[in-house]
């Protein structure tokens, strides 16, 4: 397939300083693999929170930028259910649902961290 | 003495009283000013060089939406701006900047030129992001061929049009949603270099969200 072509990372730097990005990165045009890191993020920051534990397995680039630009999740009854079903959120004080970290929560709200912290979510449901 | 100093007072409270009616007055006028001086502006066609050769004509007011455009035509400092439509076309070095994609682009801001600007640190910047699609830009972004799509998405972002790179996501968010993770890797042509071990690892992390509601 066309998308098979060399690939290599933007920007990349060896310990030693050596260019490595200089490798020919080609991708083909219709292939979402040729956007690099920002603007694939900047593409993933409009998918609602669902969507994004679905598509975390799609690519390795996928899976690195997927979470980082949460800036206002949703979590609606139908989601909260699911999480509640598999019991995601567990029974101790401090749950976690990778990768966002449940402060606390209840039956009509939660809090949750962001991993960087840039940002910190309270979700009523 | 007392009347005198009384009747300043009130004539004190009424001028301290005028001035916000007198800066909403002069806030209005200079905004119509502002609007005014935009839209002569975008009589002015300046042309726009794409990555291929073509030549495309487009408002300033519209072009100035593109960042980069902006940043190059202050570099000019050209004080008389009817003289920028005379320069040699701007010239947009980035090959996402096809003919295709700049024309569709040129269409995209001579469309949206007086749309209010994109201010990230703005309050409403959440109620913008989960704004739908209006029906002309889901019209204008329906594009068939893929690559032409990612190339406009591509160009935009080399030319900093924040508005257009926000139609491209929403759009590309949109036609994703709800889709299983083979039928997106097949749509967007996304090469999976996970380890079938990885992959299904992942999987069974997100599990959950794949229950019967």
């Amino acid at each position: 397939m066309a998308h098979k072509k060399t690939k290599t990372e933007r920007n990349v730097t060896t310990d030693e300083g050596k260019v490595s990005g200089q490798q020919p990165q080609m991708y083909a045009k219709n292939s979402l693999d040729r956007f690099g890191d920002d603007l694939c993020q900047h593409l993933l920051s409009y998918l609602p929170l669902e969507d994004r534990f679905r598509h975390e397995c799609l690519s390795k680039q996928w899976q690195r930028l997927i979470y980082e630009t949460i800036d206002g999740i949703t979590i609606n009854r139908k989601l909260m259910k699911k999480m509640k079903t598999k019991n995601i959120f567990g029974e101790k004080s401090v749950p976690t649902l990778r990768p966002l970290t449940v402060e606390k929560w209840d039956q009509m709200r939660v809090k949750c961290l962001q991993p960087s912290m840039r940002c910190e979510t309270i979700v009523d449901i | 003495m007392n009347g005198e100093y009384s009747l300043d007072t009130t004539e004190g409270m009424a001028a301290s009283g005028d001035p916000p009616t007198n800066n909403a007055v002069d806030d209005y006028d200079a905004e119509e000013a502002l609007e005014r001086q935009r839209e002569e502006e975008n009589k002015i066609k300046i042309k726009l060089k794409s990555f291929e050769g073509g030549v495309y004509e487009c408002g300033l007011t519209a072009a100035k939406m593109s960042v980069m455009v902006a940043n190059m035509l202050d570099a000019l400092q050209e004080t008389d701006l009817t003289k920028i439509a005379t320069r040699e076309p701007i010239p947009l070095q980035n090959d996402a900047v096809t003919n295709k994609a700049l024309e569709k682009i040129v269409e995209w801001v001579d469309h949206h030129w007086d749309d209010p600007p994109i201010d990230p640190d703005f309050d409403d910047e959440k109620e913008r992001r989960n704004e739908e699609l209006s029906h002309w830009d889901k019209q204008f972004i329906d594009i068939a061929d893929q690559g032409e799509l990612f190339d406009i998405i591509a160009a935009a972002n080399f030319m900093d049009i924040k508005g257009l790179v926000e139609v491209g996501a929403k759009h590309i968010c949109n036609k994703i949603k709800g889709k299983s993770c083979t039928e997106v890797r097949e749509m967007l042509k996304i090469h999976n270099d996970f380890t079938p071990e990885e992959e299904a690892a992942i999987h069974k992390e997100n599990e959950w969200i794949y229950a019967k509601d």
